[in-house]
């Protein structure tokens, strides 16, 4: 199989950066993930939404400003209809694009996916995203769509951190933004991992 | 003025002693010390020059409302000019200087314009150089561009640095339950108040320490610390060097904290400031009070201050300002600092204007009745007071008292500016003789001194109530009171036709004859006032003058000054550096910036890149020593001999799904998609609701419910947006979903008459485009010898056979590294921009250049294109009248008359011998033309290229200064059938 | 700057909506007449008070919003989808 060129490739090097002592923040960028669209029709709800929670292997469809994690990856909900699935499988799920209840996209490639984790790191990400980022109103499990320096995003947090999907194109400029801030606050730096399971 | 640091008392750490430079003499502070507390610990008495008549200035306060110790800090990138001495703190190798001044603040040459200070009096400049209205109006404007330099360079402020700004700036957002400005008594108690009941509380205090005024208060030290340890403990989030400087809609604050502005060079990676925008349920204003002075003569000699000022250089730096100290005052405040300074050794006389009800004075402290300062005696020191006694409304001159210092308190000016913000109406109490600030709508209470307080119990009363108010909770009644003796207003002290130079806005010299002038004059409201006089637009915005403006020019016009009103405050309330706006949007950063999954692999192969809106695309892709006509000549030539790719990754894309997609393109776009066959492509052109133009491109039918549309590079955010508008808003019953897929594929068009056979050797069948497989404008799911899956569609824009294959992004490289090894051995060539727009002119195809968002479809000779037989977004509108005349400009090609001549894009077409006005047209594009052999052209012609058959036109570019006669031709110059693309 | 109240995101910045438009007007059929067009896309009232505005969460979940907001005080009244759909679903999960 051909092996993928992240829009980073060569742009990170793995080590510490910025003030001395600890790292507030590490980032690394995961590779080999799968991103794939469902979007329900209004009028097939909630049934689509059991359709779609099904495909991901999840139990149930991911309510607003959340995510759950199924057995094919992580089900984010982004808008009033529409999910997205973090997938670790190599190649996103097949169907109908179109079908009776809702609609795939394979959106694959279209992401550069970064976990952030450390102390400092919610700091950082208030550098550049206005939401409320403070423990008590942005849990694990808790998704948010923004924007960070015009370019819009979709954070989530999990038992690893934050985890970042920023378009392909613009993954570069925001990776240097963000890495130049954070190196206030000492910054490690990990090439990439495996997007690894749940 | 001989001010001496005392052996003891004072918060400052005697342990830790800070070297700095003050016009490049070597001066010692402490820890703990501002600028200001050490040049006055080391008895610097002249630290600026005045904006207009360059009078020597001293301290003049210890805080925000400073308007004499206005100086210079750093060195070249970072000299930072019209610095508060009184506001910065110190650090060891502080480097400053006081400015608008030469040689030196001490012995200033430009002192001389004080001897024709008349002539800078309030409307001098207009008055001067604008004539007299309504006659001589522009009369003066040639004086005034004589003069304006002279001018400019005697009156000012500092000068900042011309070089690039070497700091980082950050911004940050924060969020909190209830936000508390200001951490004096009453600040600190609300926000321990607020977090004690479990809300997330966040302090701001401009200060490096926090206290307020319990910091001046040598009896208050334990309380402060107590607090504070209280405040912590609670897990307040404290903040200080933080100016909250404006308030905006629906809770939003706006602060600046100096993060490193205490060392000279911020310490690696640490921004110098950082700017946050802070949202929160409520807010707490415990912003404190400013102490006015009042007008006199003279009452801006350096040795002259607040009487809060010097009992914090007392009490809080641990120096004595002055051994011979007079104090004057209308109210009670005073009475503490009179009796502090006599403790610590210093000779005071209290001079109290009342004469009915007052304080006792304090031990030590000589008092004087009824009198207030009249004028100060001395010009570069105080060296007496001359103190008047009013009879009857009338100022007579009474007895001279010698002293080195003379400390004013004219009453007391609460801090609402932060409310202003909001607009709530300043509300003159005239018990206090200060505004207040009128009821606010939004959950913004006002506490302590910014409340019209005055002692520290009750500030802390009424933070407490302010706090529980914040969160809805029931309050004990604070009774607003102010002083035991209440105040006797007074603004101004003058002898009766006296011309004596009284100062109101110290910082941009404006005396209180400029308010009597502007009221003579007719500017008598307050919005009319500040502007003729200027008065309150110095960097402090009014801190100091406002109120003894208005004071005076309600005494000129005979009423009250609630009648005069109060102008309103604007954000910020103390200057905010642009950097810190700026925050890290500058440089490469100064907006994102957009890559192809092709970019790094185009810079390999020798790209140059461009900008396309935010995305970076090739331009050219020069071989040895060709310039980028040259090079773009090159591959265009290549593209119509054998083949050449491109990488055209920055097209919008947007995947359009669902059983009425057919519909919904057929509404959208100006020409039919609802009988597009599977498996094929399709040219759109989209309008606007006003019929005109918005945005073109192919559209691709993958299935029966399955459409992918791809937009213009530029409009690509723009169509999406408006597409998921016209299905939320517009067409709800329409069964559609769209979404952006511009970052999932790669783009590669390969073109030429080679493109087939190369692209072929790429395919895991290549049997799958031949011709009979894949007919102009065909579609379909390709693998590539690796058995990626692609998207391929046989449309050209070049005019030669083509292809666009879209590849998943992450796998363009290797796509694109095939498909170029095999072209190189067609002779082929990768082609950028510039080359890709020479095929498109030659062929008249249109881009953004032409359709710039004011032009029709028949302008753009596109009229036939144009679906007759269904409605679609903008029909209506196109058939406007105007939009159909004759004379509208049309579409055209342009050619040299004489076929060596070259001519310019965004040259203005005229008739010959009429090169005048807007003329008949203009160009849009220009490009040389291999297969021309000449330059050559698109642009817009009035009536187009049928009324100007065999006439001879002129391309004028008087900025560039060429006038290059022209021909207009048929758009279509190469290949008029489309033969080529259609092989 | 302002914050409105996204139905599916919750209280967010300015910064993350772009305006539409004005809220109220009806757009005509495809096929109405050249005046009805005319009515609807150029003739706007100038309102001091209230009045209904689209805007997207463009940064967000891109929902198109209909936002009562008052001109004069900036006060945000209320804050719907756009679409039928959007509401009925996010009224069936509140």
């Amino acid at each position: 199989m051909t092996e993928t060129v992240s829009a980073l490739e060569g742009r990170i090097r793995s080590g510490h950066f910025g003030a001395a002592g600890s790292s507030g923040i590490s980032v690394s960028e995961i590779q080999s993930f799968t991103l794939t669209q469902f979007t329900a029709w209004a009028d097939a709800m909630p049934q689509a939404g059991t359709d779609i929670a099904h495909r991901a292997g999840c139990s149930a469809p991911a309510a607003p400003g959340l995510s759950t994690e199924g057995i094919a990856g992580r089900l984010l909900r982004v808008e009033p209809l529409r999910w997205w699935l973090v997938g670790n499988e190599p190649f996103a799920p097949s169907g109908d694009a179109a079908g009776r209840t809702h609609t795939v996209v394979d959106l694959s490639h279209s992401r550069v996916l970064l976990r952030l984790s450390g102390q400092s790191t919610a700091e950082l990400l208030n550098h550049y995203l206005p939401l409320d980022l403070r423990n008590a109103h942005f849990q694990q499990g808790h998704v948010a769509c923004s924007a960070i320096h015009h370019v819009g995003v979709t954070l989530w947090r999990d038992a690893a951190g934050f985890n970042l999907l920023i378009p392909r194109s613009f993954a570069v400029s925001v990776w240097s933004l963000l890495v130049e801030s954070a190196k206030q606050f000492g910054v490690e730096t990990v090439p990439w991992k495996y997007h690894s399971g749940p | 003025m001989t001010a001496r640091r005392l052996e003891s008392g004072g918060i400052i750490d005697r342990t830790k002693p800070l070297g700095f430079t003050w016009d490049g003499r070597k001066l010692g502070g402490f820890a703990g010390d501002t600028l200001a507390s050490a040049l006055l610990a080391n008895g610097e008495m002249i630290v600026g020059r005045s904006f207009k008549y360059h009078r020597p200035r001293g301290i003049m306060s210890a805080g925000v409302e400073e308007s004499g110790a206005i100086v210079t800090i750093g060195q070249q990138a970072r000299q930072e000019p019209n610095v508060k001495a009184t506001m910065q703190e110190l650090y060891d190798g502080l480097d400053g200087w006081g400015q608008n001044a030469w040689p030196s603040v001490r012995f200033d040459l430009g002192a001389v314009s004080g001897l024709f200070g008349r002539f800078f009096a309030a409307g001098f400049y207009y008055k001067t150089f604008m004539g007299l209205p309504p006659f001589e109006w522009g009369k003066g404007t040639g004086l005034w561009m004589k003069y304006e330099k002279l001018i400019r360079r005697a009156a000012g402020m500092g000068a900042a640095s011309l070089d690039p700004d070497p700091d980082i700036y950050d911004h940050a957002h924060a969020f909190c339950d209830i936000l508390v400005v200001g951490a004096g008594p009453a600040g600190l108690r609300a926000a321990l108040t607020a977090a004690e009941a479990g809300r997330e509380v966040l302090l701001v205090e401009q200060d490096f320490e926090l206290g307020g005024d319990l910091l001046n208060d040598p009896l208050a030290e334990g309380r402060r610390r107590e607090m504070i340890e209280a405040v912590r403990r609670a897990g307040v989030r404290v903040m200080t060097r933080t100016t909250a400087f404006g308030l905006y809609d629906h809770g939003v604050a706006g602060l600046v904290e100096r993060v490193a502005d205490h060392p000279a060079v911020p310490a690696d990676h640490r921004p110098r400031q950082r700017f946050w925008t802070v949202r929160s349920e409520a807010i707490v204003l415990a912003t404190g009070a400013l102490e006015r002075t009042i007008a006199f003569s003279q009452n801006d000699r350096p040795g002259v201050m607040t009487a809060n000022a010097a009992r914090a250089y007392l009490n809080r730096y641990g120096i004595l300002p002055g051994h011979r100290i007079l104090v004057a005052t209308n109210n009670d405040s005073a009475y503490g600092v009179a009796g502090e300074l006599a403790a610590a050794g210093a000779e005071v006389v209290l001079a109290d204007l009342r004469t009915e009800s007052h304080p006792k004075a304090p031990a030590g402290v000589a008092l004087l009745e009824g009198v207030a300062p009249l004028e100060v005696i001395g010009r570069a020191a105080v060296r007496g007071v001359r103190l008047a006694r009013q009879r009857g409304g009338t100022w007579y001159p009474d007895e001279s008292v010698a002293s080195d210092l003379l400390l004013v308190s004219g009453g007391w000016s609460p801090v609402i500016n932060l409310a202003s913000h909001r607009s709530a109406k300043p509300e003159w109490k005239k018990e206090l003789a200060c505004f207040l600030s009128g009821p606010m709508k939004e959950p913004i209470f006002m506490a302590g001194a910014a409340a019209g307080l005055l002692c520290s119990e009750a500030c802390e009363a009424s933070g407490e109530n302010a706090a529980r108010h914040a969160m809805g909770l029931p309050i004990a009644d604070v009774p607003l009171r102010g002083a035991e003796h209440p105040i006797l207003p007074i603004y101004e002290v003058r002898l009766p036709g006296s011309r004596a130079k009284a100062f109101v806005d110290p910082q941009h010299d404006v005396t209180s004859d400029d308010v009597r002038l502007a009221h003579q004059e007719g500017f008598v409201s307050v919005e009319h006032l500040k502007r003729y006089t200027t008065l309150g637009m110095a960097t402090d915005q009014g801190k100091v003058g406002n109120v003894i403006g208005l004071a005076l020019m309600a005494e000129a016009l005979g009423k009250e000054i609630p009648e005069v009103g109060a102008t309103r405050f604007r954000p910020p309330y103390t200057p905010v550096a642009i950097g810190a706006l700026a925050g890290r949007q500058v440089g490469i950063h100064f907006k994102p910036i957009r890559r192809t999954p092709l970019h790094d692999w185009n810079l390999r192969q020798g790209a140059r890149m461009i900008e396309a809106g935010l995305w970076q695309r090739s331009w050219y892709f020069p071989g040895d020593g060709e310039s980028c006509e040259q090079s773009a000549k090159r591959e265009a030539e290549t593209v119509r001999r054998s083949v050449g790719i491109c990488d055209v990754s920055s097209l919008g894309k947007i995947a359009v799904l669902g059983p009425d997609a057919a519909e919904f393109l057929d509404r959208v776009y100006c020409n039919s998609f609802a009988r597009l066959p599977v498996g094929k492509a399709r040219y759109g052109i989209m309008l606007r609701d006003d019929g005109i133009v918005m945005d073109d491109g192919t559209t691709w039918r993958l299935s029966e419910q399955e459409f992918l549309m791809t937009t213009t590079t530029i409009n690509a955010g723009k169509v999406l947006s408006w597409l998921e508008e016209l299905l939320q808003l517009r067409w709800p019953e329409l069964r559609v979903q769209i979404s952006s897929v511009t970052d999932r594929w790669a783009g590669l068009s390969i073109a030429g008459p080679d493109a087939r056979a190369v692209l072929g050797e790429c395919l895991n069948n290549s049997a799958e485009i031949e011709p009979e497989a894949l007919g102009f404008l065909g579609v379909k799911k390709v693998r590539l010898l690796s058995c990626i899956e692609c998207l391929l569609a046989r449309i050209s824009f070049s005019g030669e056979l083509g292809f666009e294959l879209y590849v998943p992004s992450g796998y363009a490289e290797m796509a694109a590294q095939q498909l170029w090894d095999h072209a190189r051995k067609y002779d082929g060539c990768l082609y950028g921009l510039e080359a890709l727009d020479v095929l498109r002119i030659e062929k008249g195809h249109v881009t953004s250049a032409e359709l710039d968002g004011r032009m029709t479809l028949d302008d753009a000779g596109l009229g036939r294109m144009a679906s007759l037989k269904k409605p679609f977004i903008g029909s209506a509108l196109r058939q406007r009248p105007e939009l159909q005349r004759a004379d509208r400009p049309r579409l055209v090609g342009i050619i040299p008359k004489d076929r060596s001549q070259r001519f310019n894009a965004g040259s203005i077409l005229c008739a010959d011998g009429k090169v005048s006005g807007f003329g008949e047209g203009w160009i849009t594009s220009v490009a040389f033309s291999p297969a021309q052999g000449r330059w050559i052209g698109l642009g817009y012609l009035a009536g187009g290229q049928t009324a100007w058959q065999g006439k001879v036109l002129v391309a004028a570019d008087p900025v560039r200064g060429s006038n290059v006669e022209v021909l207009a031709v048929e758009p279509h110059m190469f290949d008029p059938e489309g033969k080529r693309m259609h092989d | 700057m302002l914050r409105i109240d996204c139905p599916f995101c919750g209280m967010r910045d300015h910064s993350e909506f772009a305006y539409g438009g004005d809220g109220s007007v009806a757009y005509p059929a495809l096929d109405a007449t050249l005046e009805a067009w005319h009515e609807a896309v150029f003739m706007r009232e100038n309102i001091r008070g209230v009045q209904t505005e689209t805007w997207q969460h463009l940064h967000g979940c891109r929902m198109w919003l209909r936002v009562e907001r008052d001109t004069v005080t900036h006060e945000i009244h209320s804050v719907r989808p756009g679409h039928p759909g959007f509401s009925a679903v996010l009224g069936i999960e509140k």
